[in-house]
Order: C-alpha cells, then sequence, then structure tokens
C-alpha cells in the first residue's frame, strides 16, 4: 500500500472551467489523490476509478450527502439517500420518464423548442444562454412537471445564489429561497388540483405510509436544481462545439442520423456536472490506496470522461469516437434519473438547427467557472445566423 | 403491464423488463454482444436468444449496472 499523494485541490476555487482540464489531467497523473481542503476528502479522476465507485455505491454510498463540504440538512430526493429509501423516491421519477412516457412528449417538445429557436432566429440571435439555454428546461419544468412559469422564472437566480454560498453555509440554508418557492408550488396544487405531475405525487405512498411535506419539497427541489442547470449547460456546450468547426455543422446537415452520436460526444467532452461526492462506509482499497470507512471522496466525471486510457485522443471532440459509456449523467444506482429526457431535448435542438441557416459566433463567449464546485457550461454565447436562408429554404428572414 | 422478455442459456433466463427499462443504455456498454439501444424507442434490443459461459460475465454486469432494475438473471426452474 502506498502513502496517498497529496493535492491542493478545491473544486470550489476552480474560476475558469477552460483552465480546469489542465488540473483534472494532472490529477489523473497522480492516480488517487488527497486534499486537505474542506476538512478533508479523496479525489478520484480516473474512468476506471469513478466508475469503480459507481458500480459500489454500498462503500461509496450518497446518504451523507453528496456535496463536499457537508451540506447538513440540505438533502435532496433521490440523489443524498441510500437504498431502502432511496429505492421508493427514485421510483416516482422513473416511472414518470419512462422511454414510452418520454416518447409521447415529444411532440409537445418539439413544438416548445422550435418555437424558442424560431423566436432566436428572428431576432438575429444573441445569448443562446439567455435566449433559448436557460428558457428550454425552464419550459420543460413547466410542460412535464407542473411548475408555474412564475416559479421557474426565478430558480436561475436562487440557484446561482444557493452555489455562491455553499462552501460557507449549510445547503438547507442556502437553498431557503428554493425551498420556500416549492412550499408555495405545493400549496398551490393541492388548493387546484392541476392533473399534472406534481398534483400526482400530493397523494403518493412511500412504504405504505402517506408521503410528507418534507419529502416532496426535497424531491421538488431536485427537479428545480437538476433540472434546468445541467441542461442549459449541456446545450451551450453544444452549441459551442457545434460554431467552433463550421464542419460539423456540415455534417449534421448532411447526416443527422449522427445527431444522437454528436449529444453523446458533448456530454463526455464538457460533462455538465464535473464532480460529486460519496461517503465511504467501510475501509476500501482502490489505486493502491486504502481510503478509510467515513472518508469524503469526491468523483470527478470530468476527468474520467477525459481518461485516455478509455477514450483514445480524449482531449479531442469526435463526433465517430463512440462516447457510450461516458459518466456524465453518473452511472448506475443514482444516474441521473432525466438522462432519457435531456437527452431527447438537446437531439430535439439539434434536429431544428440543422434546418436553420448555420450559426457562428457575434462576439467572445465566456465560458465561466465551476458554479457550486461542479457545474459547468458556458455563461455567455454570443451568436448570430450566417446566413439570410429561411428554415423552408424560400424567402429571407433579413 | 407487459410480460418481461425472456431468453435462456441451459441453466438460467435473463428477463427484460420494458415498463422498468428508462433507455439507460448501461446493459449496452456492459454487454454489448447482447444488447443494443434501438435509438427510435430508446429501449434496449435482445440480439441473441442465448449465452455462452463467457458472455455470462459481461450480462451479470449488464444486470448489476441497470438503474432501472429491468433487467433480471434467474436460475431456470422445471418450467424452462
Amino acid at each position: 500500500m502506498q502513502a496517498v499523494p497529496q493535492c491542493p485541490f478545491d473544486h470550489h476555487a476552480i474560476t475558469d472551467a477552460e483552465a480546469a482540464w489542465g488540473t483534472y489531467d494532472q490529477l489523473r497523473d497522480q492516480g488517487v489523490t488527497h486534499s486537505r481542503e474542506h476538512g478533508g476528502f479523496y479525489v478520484l479522476s480516473r474512468y476506471e476509478h469513478v466508475l469503480a465507485a459507481l458500480r459500489d455505491p454500498d462503500t461509496f454510498a450518497s446518504g451523507q450527502g453528496t456535496r463536499i463540504p457537508a451540506i447538513g440538512d440540505g438533502m435532496i430526493i433521490p440523489l443524498d439517500f441510500d437504498p431502502p429509501g432511496h429505492t421508493a423516491y427514485r421510483a416516482l421519477i422513473t416511472e414518470h420518464v419512462t422511454p414510452e412516457s418520454v416518447r409521447g412528449m415529444v411532440p409537445g417538445l418539439r413544438e416548445m423548442i422550435d418555437g424558442l429557436i424560431d423566436g432566436f432566429h428572428a431576432k438575429g440571435g444573441g445569448d443562446w444562454v439567455a435566449e433559448v439555454g436557460l428558457p428550454l428546461p425552464l419550459n420543460v419544468l413547466v410542460q412535464v412537471v407542473g411548475f408555474a412559469p412564475e416559479t421557474v422564472a426565478q430558480f436561475r437566480d436562487l440557484t446561482a445564489q444557493s452555489w455562491k454560498q455553499i462552501s460557507e453555509q449549510d445547503l438547507f440554508a442556502a437553498r431557503a429561497g428554493l425551498f420556500e418557492l416549492v412550499r408555495r408550488e405545493l400549496q398551490r396544487h393541492r388548493e387546484t388540483r392541476p392533473d399534472d405531475y406534481i398534483t400526482s405525487l400530493i397523494g403518493k405512498e412511500i412504504d405504505g405510509r402517506p408521503i410528507t411535506d418534507d419529502e416532496l419539497q426535497r424531491l421538488l427541489l431536485a427537479f428545480a436544481v437538476a433540472g434546468h442547470e445541467t441542461t442549459m449547460n449541456a446545450s451551450g456546450s453544444m452549441l459551442r462545439y457545434l460554431v467552433e468547426d463550421p464542419a460539423r455543422q456540415g455534417r449534421l446537415r448532411e447526416k443527422p442520423e449522427l445527431i444522437p452520436a454528436f449529444v453523446e460526444e458533448v456530454l463526455r467532452y464538457s460533462s455538465p456536472v464535473q464532480c460529486i461526492g460519496r461517503c465511504t462506509t467501510r475501509d476500501v482499497e482502490i489505486g493502491g490506496v486504502r481510503i478509510p470507512a467515513g472518508s469524503r471522496v469526491l468523483l470527478v466525471y470530468a476527468g474520467a470522461n477525459r481518461d485516455t486510457a478509455r477514450f483514445d485522443h480524449a482531449d479531442a471532440f469526435d463526433v465517430d469516437r463512440g462516447a457510450a459509456g461516458h459518466l456524465a449523467f453518473g452511472f448506475g444506482r443514482h444516474q441521473c434519473a432525466g438522462a432519457l429526457l435531456a437527452r431527447t431535448e438537446l437531439r430535439l435542438v439539434l434536429e431544428k438547427l440543422v434546418t436553420m441557416p448555420e450559426v457562428e459566433y457575434a462576439g467572445a463567449p465566456d465560458f465561466g467557472g465551476l458554479e457550486g464546485g461542479a457545474m459547468s457550461g458556458p455563461s455567455y454565447l454570443p451568436l448570430r445566423f450566417t446566413s439570410n436562408r429561411s428554415p423552408d429554404g424560400a424567402g429571407a428572414w433579413r | 403491464m407487459t410480460d418481461p422478455i425472456t431468453v435462456s442459456s441451459p441453466s438460467e433466463v435473463l428477463e427484460l423488463d420494458l415498463d422498468k427499462c428508462n433507455g439507460y443504455g448501461n446493459c449496452v456498454f456492459a454487454a454489448p454482444e447482447m444488447f443494443e439501444l434501438d435509438l427510435a424507442s430508446n429501449v434496449p434490443i435482445l440480439l441473441k436468444a442465448e449465452w455462452s459461459d463467457g458472455e455470462r460475465e459481461a450480462l451479470a454486469a449488464a444486470v448489476a449496472d441497470c438503474p432501472a432494475g429491468a433487467l433480471r438473471l434467474r436460475k431456470r426452474d422445471a418450467l424452462g
């Protein structure tokens, strides 16, 4: 057994998301490392190590929270729970986003996404993040979950504020504004009982007893936070990789059947959630390092997704590589429950864009830093359309 | 509710429950010899009606990796 190398890594200190890739390379080169920041935690960044941890969720558990530093009472459902509780919680979500139900959502999603992109085009472009990237998942939360438009309009600012506070205070306190919003949504659904997913949750049972208000709030908080920021970041990164090489747009136009592969490569290459935490329930050896029971462990998805031991020329964006097996959604028990919905939204964006004039940068983008020590995507992405072809090829838009 | 799709080796039965499947595609990743993802429906297609001893390890990984619990490997009973 070797001594664990110490590294000064602090995911909350990454202010330049572009520079983080070099940091992940260094972490991977060292194997399993340990940081003294935030009370001390181990760092796994090689694909092999991250996958091994995700495949052993009883040892690398979530019930002590999945953020480093710890989050106090700020646990959200089902992310920060282990079985048996986790199993019943997670089913509440997965039964709503089966392949069949997501297929049923496609016409409504397509209409909404086409409308956003048509509006963006009619304006001659603008900041993708503000004009399309953020409204898209917020609209999904209205259409698919049942939040009110005026509720989702507050999610972005409140989430961004909570991330700024997370390394200093209990996540429950940092998320007080969000908890208050979902409390009001539950109240509204109890009173007016609209025919939607949130209303359907109110009557649910967990292990033979009625679901509590506290559980409902923590579950809705997962939608409020995980349901908008991740997709916003993924679509921003997708547009970035689309405009950075015009040949990619040409190829997708000629072969729209490449769209699913393009989406997967965007997810691998950008890793919208760059890392997540676990806590060990027993002593465990990984990469020749013994990690004691009760240790915080950071799983660096972004490092794993660019590990050359798993992906050839991992630092290159390559639609033809076959990105299957990437860990952008995590893997196994806690794998993103909304993965299929997110993939579908991203595919619909590209299916629309290949019918439009090409897009290009209209100014300098800002790729931002890691929000909350995890979330990565462009914060500002000024784009415009290069030609004045109309979507149906007839007439001019401008 | 639909009945699980089943395929068998001489001693075991693999069940794929499409009511539970959430289209993650982990089975395709773990056992590419056995599964393919239908991109139109996002559900796995079983490529083979049986498997060899050499393929069993990958198959067991596919079962363990399924976040939806849609795959089950069980001993073959008297009725097959």
